[in-house]
């Protein structure tokens, strides 16, 4: 249960990483609700000196509801960029990161209507980067984006290969 | 979607209970930033009163009691586990000290737990995922300081399987964001903390969330956290 990278001493933070990564998305609806959706993404990080890293991140997912209310589904893909720190006293290491983020949102009404909106905003992460043996890594990062005035939230657990 | 209930009928009384514990998750910041160290155990109970916007408590003007039973256990060098049980809920969390910067120990302490009271008509509840960062420095040689900022992602649900209120389930996201503080002496193997804890919604505006109380904590195996253990920060 517990990551031997926990157990094992501070690691140098690796060159790079790559990998994709499942979450479950807080998508701030139409109604003004946060509703839970899967999401999926493609991600990658290099290192910035021996503390720093930059991250590019492409992630989507999508939340319909039908029953008695009118059914909507909703379509979402985001861009982001990051810069981030992360520090250890184990081989797994706490991180922050923050940078820009685009949102687009295609949503049906009713399998009739359709809106598009793309909106700018700020993408903030943090967790852990937790290195698997050589050439692996699997990460636990919470964080959230802004679409002007409202905000995503999102849990994701993403792996991959470091070098 | 939860259907409207036949007029005429009221919900049962115990959906009032339901409604008075809606806020029974646990809120308080209870710990520091130094892990226990391998072979250590701790029993950490706790009594606090606290506050938000489900529960009955926010209606009626008054905070409600809470109380709380908990084990933590060294795992590692800077790591520990512990679970801590209150009413109709349970919190499992790890507890990574990641860095110590200037009189600081820095931790990570991400959590899961929830709440659920059943009942048989319907029932409600919560999932609640933690990420506290804590920070604890020294006062004196026995006293300690703790200060923690941290996020609580929190997803409601409630569900009704009554013929004659109906049949559904609905569930509701929140964030939850704030920050605490405790502070604590050690005596011997005991030691004492009086903590309080401020969250506020920023899903939807509303009152704040507080918490505040006592905790009590029996190290076993050892006498105090202050093992540093592994390396230094890189």
């Amino acid at each position: 249960m517990i990551p031997a990278a926990l157990l094992l001493a501070s690691a140098a933070l690796a060159q790079g990483a790559a990998g994709l990564g499942l979450g479950a998305l807080a998508l701030h609806t139409g109604s003004g609700e946060h509703r839970l959706a899967p999401a999926l993404s493609g991600w990658g990080r290099v290192a910035l000196g021996q503390a720093c890293h930059a991250e590019a991140e492409l992630g989507l997912a999508r939340h319909a509801e039908g029953g008695p209310t009118v059914p909507f589904d909703e379509r979402w893909t985001r861009g982001a960029l990051g810069v981030g720190c992360s520090t250890g006293t184990r081989a797994a290491r706490v991180a922050a990161s923050l940078g820009p983020a685009l949102t687009w949102r295609r949503t049906t009404i009713d399998g009739r209507w359709t809106a598009r909106a793309l909106g700018a905003g700020v993408r903030w992460r943090g967790g852990f980067l937790v290195p698997l043996g050589e050439h692996g890594e699997l990460d636990v990062l919470a964080g959230g984006a802004s679409r002007g005035p409202v905000f995503d939230f999102d849990l994701t657990v993403q792996g991959g290969a470091r070098w | 979607m939860v259907g409207p209930p036949p007029s005429g009928r009221r919900p049962p009384a115990s959906g009032l209970l339901a409604l008075a514990c809606a806020g029974c998750s646990t809120l308080g910041t209870l710990h520091g930033a130094r892990p226990l160290a391998p072979g250590q155990h701790m029993l950490p109970p706790a009594l606090s009163a606290q506050q938000g916007t489900e529960a009955l408590s926010t209606a009626a003007g008054i905070p409600l009691p809470q109380i709380e039973l908990g084990y933590r256990a060294g795992l590692a060098p800077d790591l520990d586990w512990g679970v801590r049980s209150y009413l109709f809920g349970t919190t499992a969390d790890l507890r990574y000290r990641f860095a110590r910067l200037g009189p600081f120990d820095l931790a990570a302490q991400p959590s899961l737990g929830g709440a659920v009271l059943p009942t048989p008509a319907f029932g409600i509840g919560n999932v609640d995922l933690g990420m506290p960062l804590v920070a604890e420095a020294d006062l004196g040689p026995e006293t300690s300081l703790v200060l923690a900022a941290r996020t609580v992602a929190r997803q409601h649900f409630a569900w009704v399987d009554d013929p004659a209120l109906g049949r559904g389930a609905s569930g509701r996201f929140e964030l939850l964001a704030g920050g605490g503080a405790r502070i604590a002496r050690r005596f011997g193997i005991l030691t004492l903390g009086v903590f309080g804890d401020v969250l506020i919604n920023t899903s939807r505006l509303g009152p704040l969330w507080w918490s505040g109380g006592l905790d009590l904590g029996f190290t076993l195996g050892g006498r105090a956290p202050e093992d540093p253990g592994g390396q230094p920060p890189g």
